[in-house]
């Protein structure tokens, strides 16, 4: 017996190793909000020397720039209506799928599962081309949300279909007995009765939409239309000169980056749960 | 029997139509998001368009001639892509299975360690980039102050030179364990408690039994992430955009090839066509080595678990 929690002590030497490791870079990112412009762009202090945390938050708040109640309405406005398109058409698809019978319909979903395996790379030219030519680049974030309309998101409709299969067929054919209409099933017993996959598949976009950088990179130019990814870049940029020796007022960075970690830490606390089943739900139903 | 066939096929037409009503707008997504961009692509890629070009010519297979031949950009930066996913891909793929496994043993405060774990996932992606830029800048940041500290003196400048950054990159990349450790927590968690008292009980060392009984039993999951892993690997933008200034800095030396096909397309002076005939090139490389880690996977995965 005392052999055995001998051997259990040694197991928080590589424990506690590697939560320094995955710690570091968040303690890292508060001291150096802490620091003033001159120590956090010079000196590595481990812990800080000054005291500028208000002055910080002062500069980056009014900076002319970071307009940081619009760049959040920006992404949650994209996260609202990519969501919402995703998971309408999406789960009807998938409900579509899932319950009715007709030959040829497994050779569609497998068509519509290969796109899977298709880089981005060779999808995002034409749909590039074709929002420069009709000028709808940066009208409403359209290229930003469109497509999710049109249930593209396959890996969701597969998700979907997943939890869709493990309906009772009783329920179903009771419902239809009943005079129920197909579209009334679905919305009135399929939907309540998948609450879950619901949360997790509105979970996964917000930290999708969230950390989007290719998006924003691509169909965003104007100012007033940037949103929460384009804000750390404000400040490491702020001194930027001709050559690549300038100075990054890493103090201002940790300060933004801290403000754009605050959503998600206000979700992350909430449904931890929820959110590490989620996250590794995908793994799991493979 | 004949009324019965056209029953069926009354039957199947009534599905079929409720079918469409369903999932029609998968269809018409299909068409025009997945096949309509794919042969456009392909058509794109045989001229010499650009975003605001009046004319564009024809020009055959001169594209793909020259990204094979006369573009050492495209070769470096398949190549740096290529380094980047595998080295990255093996590290994560330790490091969460390792963290995982400690994870998994039953001591005390476990779950705040798991929580700790976990932390470094909510660092939005974009800002990644700049955290860690901060903790490995040549002079102000922590990891060369502790190099210093404990005695080093010829200090790395990161990803600063170009003879580094690719490497901090991978190596900041190896943090990205979150998503993957989870994965293979849950399916260590499902290994019944039962197979490893039997195995102590025949006197197994810890050693043997990881390798006869965890690894063959989680080697769906590896399979699973490592696919996962690879396409990351592949398609990183996020970190290398904002480690590169956009455009693989230093000297190219971070020129992963989505960053150099963005450089391509939609940086001045957007040349689509040539960009989409890299694509393509990119993608019969994608596709051979899935086609590679399918017939491997034969070999390791176990078919008889689950």
């Amino acid at each position: 017996m005392r052999k055995k929690n001998q051997a259990r002590a040694w197991v928080y030497i590589p424990l506690i190793f590697f939560a320094i490791i995955a710690l570091m870079p968040l303690y890292y990112l508060i001291i150096t909000a802490f620091k003033d412009l001159n120590e956090a762009s010079t000196m590595a202090t481990m812990w800080p020397k000054s005291n500028a945390l208000i002055e910080n938050i002062r500069f980056v708040i009014t900076y002319p720039d970071y307009k940081v109640v619009r760049m959040f309405f920006n992404t949650m406005f994209i996260f609202a209506l990519k969501t919402l398109g995703t998971v309408l058409t999406c789960s009807l698809a998938a409900w579509g799928f899932a319950t009715f019978k007709f030959p040829g319909k497994n050779i569609i979903f497998f068509a519509l599962l290969t796109t899977m395996m298709i880089p981005g790379e060779l999808l995002g030219i034409p749909i590039y081309e074709f929002f420069i030519s009709t000028g709808l680049k940066e009208v409403a974030y359209l290229p930003l949300w469109i497509s999710a309309w049109f249930a593209t998101d396959v890996f969701m409709i597969f998700m979907f279909r997943q939890f869709f299969q493990g309906m009772p067929k009783p329920l179903i054919e009771a419902a239809r007995m009943d005079g129920y209409g197909e579209f009334r099933i679905f919305f009135k017993i399929v939907v309540p009765l998948n609450i879950p996959v619901f949360t997790t598949v509105i979970l996964l976009y917000f930290i999708g939409t969230y950390n989007d950088l290719y998006g924003p990179a691509l169909y965003i130019s104007q100012k007033q239309n940037w949103v929460m990814a384009n804000s750390i870049s404000i400040f490491e940029n702020l001194y930027k000169s001709g050559s690549s020796d300038y100075i990054v007022p890493w103090n201002y960075v940790s300060v933004a980056s801290l403000i754009a970690m605050v959503p998600v830490v206000f979700l992350f606390s909430f449904m931890q749960k929820r959110f590490m089943e989620s996250v590794a739900g995908g793994g799991i139903k493979q | 029997m004949k009324s019965k066939n056209t029953f069926t096929k009354k039957a199947f037409m009534k599905d079929y139509r409720f079918f469409l009503m369903f999932a029609g707008i998968s269809l018409v997504g299909f068409l025009l998001f997945y096949l309509y961009p794919i042969i456009r692509t392909l058509m794109l890629s045989f001229t010499d368009k650009t975003i605001y070009s009046l004319v564009t010519t024809r020009l055959g297979w001169d594209n793909y001639v020259y990204a094979l031949t006369k573009d050492p950009l495209f070769f470096e930066s398949i190549k740096l892509s290529l380094i980047f996913a595998f080295t990255s891909g093996i590290m994560v793929l330790i490091t969460s299975l390792v963290l995982a496994m400690l994870l998994n043993q039953k001591v005390r405060f476990i779950g705040v360690f798991r929580t700790i774990y976990f932390l470094p996932f909510i660092i939005p992606s974009f800002a990644v980039g700049a955290v860690y830029k901060n903790l490995f800048h040549p002079t102000s940041g922590l990891i060369n102050s502790i190099l210093s500290f404990v005695g080093f003196t010829d200090l790395p400048a990161w990803y600063r030179t170009p003879d580094t950054a690719l490497l901090t990159m991978i190596l900041i990349s190896s943090m990205g364990f979150g998503v993957k450790m989870l994965v293979f927590l849950a399916a260590l968690q499902r290994i019944p408690e039962d197979y490893y008292e039997v195995a102590r009980l025949e006197g197994a060392t810890p050693m043997q039994q990881f390798k006869k009984i965890t690894l063959p039993l989680i080697t769906p999951m590896v399979f699973f992430n490592i696919i996962l892993i690879t396409i990351d690997g592949l398609k990183a933008f996020n970190l290398a955009f904002v480690m590169g200034n956009g455009q693989g800095f230093p000297a190219n030396s971070t020129l992963l090839f989505p960053i150099y096909m963005f450089m391509t397309a939609f940086n001045m002076p957007f040349r689509l066509g040539y960009a989409a005939a890299m694509a393509y090139l990119f993608f019969i490389l994608i596709l051979v080595l899935t086609l590679i880690h399918f017939l491997l996977s034969r070999f390791y995965v176990e078919k008889d678990v689950s």
